[in-house]
């Protein structure tokens, strides 16, 4: 892993899937249950997530994700929790997805997606002209044929589902699988959570990777603490 | 009458002042003022003026970001300007000395400075890298259980993040001196050395005192690009690893920027200005009111 704040904490996000679940995840981040915070389960998500410390190399601390996304590459790490974004570097080395590398969601029993994007804002103005090429332009973006050409680059998954994604390697058509079950899918923290509240989880989360003193307890109740007092 | 004609006096003087006035009471005063009026609201992106008294201070100061933050500044405070102080002034000392190729070495010590804090992050973060850096260098030389790797330890990184701002920040301290020092006359170098005074005696009893505008001047200067250091820190530890390396600069601006809290950067801002005006205040007072009055 790199050590800076968002990659400890997309990793920390996994963990919480993984071993707490998408139940855990809603009742903590969407109804901000108290109870669900401080319980038995989080304890564990903080623990699991504590050990895996050990699995990092020295080299680790403020590394970029890319740098890091080499080192699977050339076979020097065994494994990195990243998102689609990373497949690019893969294609980049000309390596194949299922054939040179494979992709794991979760690693979880029951994995789930969160599901993220960036999207496109137009500033209303009043030229007719310039609204056409608007609309032009929101067309082809949402175009299916682009769609699947888009996403097949990228490694992403659609936006519509009625596109046929058979052209897509090993790791998206397991994405892919995971999105035909609604069960499969749970908002990402930064959009349940006002950017305020989620950089202070991420405060945390990295302070408590890069102290291994910090107690469970500790790191828990501030845990908790945040989200009964942020929006 | 008489009044009239000193308001009118240096009139083209005074109307070349006006922006600078401008400046100065729209920029300082006003957008400080807003500042802190800011830090008393619950503002997020957006102002929003709801009074709500001390809650972001209060929220501040239990921060475990922003109380590292500050004793971050202060260590990087106490030991920047202290290293630089006393490598600069050897170093003119030295050069002082009327060594050979004088020029030479004055370019090679003030060269960092013509770096900027991104680039000096930046070589210092590879320098240190254990797998890259001097470290492993040393390793492969045959020294296998050396270990120089600070900013990979939660401990020691604010250190790694000092040794890069010194390397850059001694070259301009070291000029300052070697002008102070070349500022005195011979006449006491003689005058020492007939009445058999040690070397060092003379510098740290007789040209220190001498130099004194000198050291003044360097460390409000250095001082000042303590309480802003933010590029240095970004560029070379991003504030980690996990937040061990955070500084108030940086907690103002994320949380101004993507972390969308005006209010709590603001309240931040107060807090950096707050000693800043402590310090200056006294010091303002003593060096223009009390010696027009005297």
């Amino acid at each position: 892993m790199g050590g800076q704040g968002w990659q400890e904490d997309l990793t920390f996000d996994d963990v919480f899937m993984g071993v707490g679940g998408k139940d855990l995840w809603n009742r903590v981040y969407v109804d901000r249950d108290e109870d669900a915070a401080k319980s038995e389960e989080m304890a564990k998500v903080f623990e699991t997530f504590g050990k895996l410390r050990d699995l990092t190399d020295e080299g680790s601390a403020g590394r970029n994700w890319n740098d890091t996304t080499s080192l699977v590459v050339r076979g020097k790490a065994a494994a990195q929790a990243m998102g689609d974004w990373a497949r690019g570097e893969f294609v980049l080395a000309g390596k194949k997805a299922g054939e040179d590398y494979g992709c794991v969601p979760g690693p979880s029993e029951n994995p789930v997606l969160t599901t993220g994007g960036d999207v496109f804002i137009f500033p209303k103005q009043d030229n007719p002209e310039v609204e056409a090429a608007q609309l032009r332009l929101a067309s082809m973006l949402l175009d299916p044929d682009v769609q699947v050409k888009f996403n097949t680059a990228k490694g992403s998954t659609p936006v519509r589902g009625d596109v046929n994604m058979a052209s897509a390697d090993a790791c998206m058509q397991k994405g892919l699988a995971l999105l035909e079950n609604d069960d499969n899918i749970a908002l990402p923290k930064n959009a349940i959570l006002s950017s305020d509240t989620d950089g202070r989880i991420q405060d945390l989360v990295s302070q408590f990777w890069t102290t291994p003193s910090m107690t469970i307890e500790d790191v828990q109740n501030q845990f908790a603490e945040i989200l009964q007092d942020g929006s | 009458m008489k009044r009239k004609t000193r308001m009118w006096s240096n009139l083209s003087a005074k109307i070349a002042s006006i922006p600078m006035l401008i400046t100065a009471v729209g920029v300082f005063i006003l957008c400080v003022a807003y500042s802190i009026a800011l830090s008393f609201t619950p503002s997020r992106y957006f102002p929003k003026f709801d009074f709500i008294g001390f809650d972001q201070y209060i929220r501040l100061w239990t921060t475990d970001r922003w109380t590292i933050s500050v004793y971050n500044l202060l260590i990087f405070g106490v030991l920047f300007i202290g290293f630089c102080l006393v490598i600069g002034f050897i170093l003119a000392v030295l050069i002082d000395r009327n060594i050979r190729m004088e020029g030479v070495f004055r370019t090679i010590f003030l060269y960092p400075y013509a770096l900027s804090f991104v680039v000096t992050g930046l070589i210092w973060q590879w320098m240190m890298d254990p797998a890259l850096g001097i470290q492993n260098v040393v390793r492969n030389l045959g020294w296998e259980s050396f270990n120089f790797a600070p900013l990979t330890s939660t401990e020691y990184a604010i250190y790694g993040v000092v040794i890069a701002a010194v390397w850059q920040g001694t070259g301009l301290i070291m000029c300052l001196m070697l002008a102070g020092l070349r500022g005195i006359d011979r006449e006491i170098w003689k005058a020492a050395r007939v009445d058999g005074i040690p070397l060092w005696r003379t510098y740290v009893f007789i040209i220190i005192p001498m130099i004194r505008p000198v050291i003044v001047t360097a460390v409000v200067l250095k001082a000042i690009s303590v309480v802003r250091v933010y590029d240095l820190v970004v560029a070379q530890t991003g504030g980690g690893p996990g937040i061990a390396t955070e500084v108030p600069a940086k907690f103002v601006i994320d949380h101004f920027t993507e972390r969308g809290n005006v209010a709590i950067a603001m309240a931040a801002a107060t807090m950096m200005l707050l000693p800043v005006l402590l310090l200056v205040g006294p010091w303002v007072y003593n060096e223009y009111v009390r010696r027009a009055r005297a």
